[in-house]
């Protein structure tokens, strides 16, 4: 079996709105005595699962704000879920941000070694990379120079020389691709792939999508914090250029209650229903159905569909069946009770027809 | 406070390349340098001395050594606990982007105003000297007290750091409170002008135990009390204690105010 380097289950995490931050006492108090000492939530992280496996290269694209860099500094350990886990399984090397604590009036050299301590790096390990570090970053000549004459280029170079001297398990990039001038950028693609390859787990984030495309096997694509679509790097990214508009795109509908449907997001050309777990309670007799509601009329015959489903709960809840045919299941848990569905779904429907909103109506068939 | 202990350890080599940073950057573009960290204690001293002896007259014997004491002291406890409270919202970049233990902020504060301490007190031995004030064996207390002072320091400026993070008023309020301090503190004025009845509240200030632990071993040339040890030492566990309970407690939430 494929071993799990990273297991990121149902992590969640949520910020304060800025404009709520009480900053000084005399602010405190006047809200904790006029009783206004609660805060809006925001949610950048909404209830995200994922396993990542060993040796896979993993990238997670989005539109800015989508949760994607929350989410690796969540993995890096620099944030800890409001809710849910996230176990790594071996050494971790984060690049989220290059040149962490660069102090400006000090020299490079003086930098290399302060910025490796930060990283963590022993000095013993920074003094056999040294003249690595100042080789690759191409900076012999101003080594004794102090940072603030250097140019940012040169900065980002240096930083990206000592970030880069590690051999971890794990790989956490941030958007670090694209350093310095074209010769430098090439070098700097290559000692990526360098330590991308040879079993190496990676999790980037990029917006180039060439690039998540030429070096990644898997790509998960988050909005608003969830997760919308996780898969092959070919398929994600095609799905996540045909569809920029969100906002006018097809939504899936789930939930018992108009109070408690969720929506997710739709794509052309490769029609995925929701997947993911959803949250649904059951009724006194424990019975809950899902409908894939499908409102199209113009069914060539050539769709394909698929649905699988892993359910928990008390009692260890059972899926009663599956119909593909008809787009629907039904599992029994125990009575009133909140039943986890997991739904692997893919639908598939020849291009150049229409686009139609899909529903999937998950509800408890004890008749109220 | 096992947890300080173990991020010590794993973290020795960043802690030193920290407080480097701070030593190296704080004179760096200054003439004399690292002189400064004698110079400057010497001068306030000077000013002290002038406006004292010629404005009050106190009858105070080596006058020049028992202001310094206060001052070296003092100077040590106002910069650990002002610097302490700032490292954590200062390196508010570095927290949000790497994960390090947050209790290194703080430390590396104060052991950074250790090397200060270390050159004051050689300024202070040179007026020592000068003065003809002899030496005595009580001299080797001195890194008791120090280790005292240190950790009292420590555990206060912990708690200063975290409750900045959430109440950035505290850096104007410990200006003030600094100040007050100071003024609370016997440095340049002779304890016995302190009325009877007020001393038994005057002598809970730290600073005072700490201050006149030093001078008893200088300048009276004796072993401080059991009483004063009490007091030195009960104030540091203290306070360590408080400090890193409260930061503890704190520091979870850090990251989502910094």
């Amino acid at each position: 079996m494929e071993q799990v380097m990273i297991d990121i289950n149902q992590a969640t995490m949520d910020f304060r709105r800025e404009h709520d931050n009480t900053n000084s006492l005399k602010e405190f108090f006047v809200k904790l005595l006029q009783g206004k000492l609660h805060y809006e939530k925001f949610r950048a992280v909404d209830n995200v699962t994922a396993q990542i496996k060993k040796g896979q290269v993993c990238g997670i694209i989005g539109r800015n704000g989508a949760g994607k860099s929350t989410l690796l500094k969540m993995i890096a350990g620099v944030l800890k879920p409001t809710d849910g886990s996230i176990r790594i399984h071996g050494n971790i090397a984060p690049m989220l941000e290059l040149g962490a604590g660069f102090d400006q009036d000090l020299t490079a050299k003086e930098n290399i070694y302060l910025n490796g301590a930060i990283l963590g790096y022993s000095r013993d390990f920074i003094n056999k990379r040294f003249d690595d570090i100042v080789e690759f970053a191409e900076l012999r000549e101003f080594i004794d120079q102090p940072v603030r004459t250097f140019s940012s280029g040169m900065m980002m170079r240096l930083a990206f020389s000592i970030a880069t001297q590690v051999d971890p398990e794990i790989l956490i990039v941030d958007e670090i691709l694209s350093v310095g001038d074209s010769h430098f950028r090439q070098k700097s693609e290559g000692r990526m792939r360098e330590m991308m390859s040879g079993g190496t787990t990676v999790l980037m984030v990029s917006h180039v999508l060439g690039q998540i495309r030429s070096m990644c096997d898997r790509v998960i694509w988050l909005d608003h914090g969830k997760v919308v679509m996780d898969g092959d790097a070919k398929t994600v990214c095609d799905a996540y250029e045909g569809l920029i508009d969100f906002d006018n795109a097809p939504k899936f509908e789930i939930g018992r209650h108009m109070d408690d449907i969720q929506r997710v997001n739709m794509y052309p050309d490769n029609w995925l229903p929701p997947q993911g777990s959803y949250k649904i309670k059951t009724g006194p007799m424990g019975l809950v159905s899902g409908n894939l509601r499908c409102p199209f009329n113009d069914l060539t015959g050539k769709e394909r569909i698929s649905i699988s489903l892993d359910c928990n709960g008390e009692e260890e809840p059972v899926v009663i069946h599956v119909s593909e045919e008809h787009m629907s299941f039904e599992i029994k848990g125990a009575p009133d009770t909140v039943v986890t569905v997991q739904i692997n779904s893919n639908f598939s429907r020849s291009p150049g027809q229409e686009q139609r909103k899909l529903s999937l109506v998950l509800e408890d068939t004890d008749g109220n | 406070m096992t947890g300080v202990i173990r991020a010590m350890n794993k973290y020795r080599f960043l802690l030193g390349q920290l407080v480097a940073r701070d030593f190296k950057t704080r004179y760096k573009r200054s003439v004399l340098g690292v002189l400064w960290s004698m110079l400057n204690p010497l001068l306030t001293m000077g000013v002290q001395y002038l406006v004292f002896v010629n404005l009050f007259r106190w009858e105070i014997e080596n006058y020049a050594v028992y202001l310094l004491i206060g001052t070296v002291t003092f100077n040590f406890f106002s910069e650990a606990t002002q610097s302490a409270l700032t490292s954590i919202t200062g390196s508010a970049s570095l927290i949000t982007k790497v994960y390090i233990p947050t209790y290194v902020f703080p430390v590396s504060k104060v052991l950074s105003s250790c090397i200060n301490l270390a050159f004051s007190t050689l300024a202070l031995y040179v007026i020592i000297l000068i003065q003809g004030v002899p030496l005595n064996v009580y001299h080797l207390l001195i890194p008791v007290l120090y280790a005292t002072l240190i950790l009292f320091s420590l555990g206060f400026g912990m708690i200063l750091s975290a409750l900045m993070v959430y109440f950035r008023d505290m850096q104007f309020l410990y200006g003030v409170v600094i100040t007050l301090w100071m003024y609370l503190t016997p440095l340049f004025y002779p304890v016995n002008i302190i009325p009877d009845n007020l001393f038994k509240i005057y002598r809970l200030n730290p600073m005072y135990q700490y201050v006149t632990f030093f001078r008893t071993l200088v300048l009276d040339a004796a072993c401080p009390s059991l009483e004063q040890f009490a007091f030195c030492v009960g104030y540091a566990v203290l306070f360590m204690v408080l400090g890193t309970v409260i930061f503890g407690k704190m520091k979870k939430k850090f990251i989502l105010y910094v």
